[in-house]
């Protein structure tokens, strides 16, 4: 599990974030896997997340393009929340991102079907 | 224990509804994709799959069913003089209801395990994730072309049932037990009308549809794990096998009333 730490910050936030997280809890049941996490990634920036095996930074990352939708906290994509919308206006903002999962699951979308058209099967950063 | 069953009564309520959800979004998915060209080579695909490849299967399914009747019947028939009468009987119940429900069970089985098991191995190692993070639905783009390939091509595999179940009456019936081919026919014609035949291939619609939009939710909803897999599999095939025989319950009493309100007009239409 994830918690957040005693500045309610996983990593020190900045207005400069292109993408962020604010007091997300998760939870799958009773079980819960991010408690209270704030997370702010900054543009020009990388960003690391590291912890051991089944701490919940997948689940964490799932959020950031809401594949996952928190149990309570709001996520935010340019200032703008993105938690709250719903999958048709996710299309459109998921575009934005390049999404490599952990098995490399690639997918080539027929032309044109998606919103974006996937040039070559190759990893997206 | 009443916490218990509360919980219980509420788990069964939500996924009632996430299924009706499921449904809603893929019958309309399904709808639209008749608009959209970049679907049909997806559709063609799954059309080959479900289809074309079921067709030896389905068709043996119809012929055993077609002589089984027969050679049970005969001997009842027989005892009473009315042998000949045996071609009404074989064609009106595998017309109307022995093909349609035998070729959608076997579908079930082979269908909807097959689709079950991909979505959900999809599921379980992201792929459908992944799909959802290039701004695609995954509806639209998993499930509408099963939907529709289901939807289009039952109807059509019945028919082949239904042809063959006639031929493998008509073997036992007129080769094998000598029952006068043209009597054979001449009584079969007189007892199967037109509405027997398009009732079993209009539940053709239903137990493709049906068929096809509980295994793909099964697929999109199943658990962790290749035990996850299995298990909706199994709770696919036995959702889809209550459905067809609800579904086949169902449209009889629909289709019943409707003959009989329009059948004192059937003159008019001649």
């Amino acid at each position: 599990m994830i918690k957040a730490s005693e500045n309610n910050q996983v990593e020190g936030g900045n207005s400069n974030g292109i993408l962020a997280v604010k007091d997300i809890t998760k939870k799958f049941g009773s079980n819960v896997v991010l408690d209270d996490v704030s997370l702010t990634i900054e543009e020009g920036k990388t960003t690391v997340v590291i912890g051991p095996s089944g701490c919940g930074k997948t689940v964490l990352i799932k959020h950031l393009i809401v594949l996952l939708r928190p149990s309570s906290g709001e996520v935010y994509f340019r200032k703008q929340r993105i938690d709250n919308l719903n999958e048709n206006e996710l299309n459109g903002v998921r575009t934005h991102f390049g999404f490599l999962f952990q098995g490399g699951p690639f997918y080539k979308i027929n032309k044109g079907f998606g919103k974006k058209k996937l040039r070559k099967e190759s990893p997206q950063s | 224990m009443l916490a218990a069953l509360g919980n219980k009564t509420m788990l069964s309520v939500g996924n009632a509804g996430q299924f009706a959800r499921f449904m809603w979004h893929s019958m309309l998915s399904s709808f639209r994709s008749f608009t959209r060209s970049q679907t049909y080579p997806l559709i063609w695909t799954q059309m080959l799959a479900i289809g074309v490849r079921s067709v030896p299967i389905v068709m043996i399914t119809g012929g055993f069913v077609g002589m089984i009747l027969a050679v049970q019947a005969y001997d009842q028939l027989a005892g009473m003089g009315l042998e000949e009468h045996l071609g009404i009987l074989i064609n009106i119940s595998v017309v109307k209801e022995l093909g349609p429900v035998l070729v959608a069970v076997m579908l079930a089985g082979r269908v909807g395990g097959a689709l079950t098991a991909e979505l959900g191995t999809m599921n379980v190692t992201e792929q459908i994730d992944a799909v959802r993070s290039m701004g695609t639905d995954p509806v639209v783009y998993l499930v509408a072309p099963r939907v529709l390939a289901c939807l289009l091509l039952t109807p059509f595999l019945i028919i082949y049932a239904d042809l063959l179940g006639i031929l493998g009456g008509y073997f036992v019936g007129v080769i094998q037990f000598k029952i006068n081919n043209s009597a054979y026919w001449s009584f079969s014609a007189s007892g199967v009308e037109l509405w027997d035949v398009a009732v079993g291939v209009v539940k053709g619609f239903f137990f493709g549809g049906a068929i096809a939009i509980i295994s793909c939710y099964k697929g999109f909803s199943c658990r962790e794990g290749a035990q996850g897999v299995g298990q909706a599999c199994t709770e696919a095939f036995v959702a889809s096998f209550i459905s067809i025989l609800a579904l086949d319950f169902t449209l009889a009493v629909v289709f019943k009333a409707i003959y009989n309100t329009f059948y004192p007009y059937k003159s008019l239409v001649g």
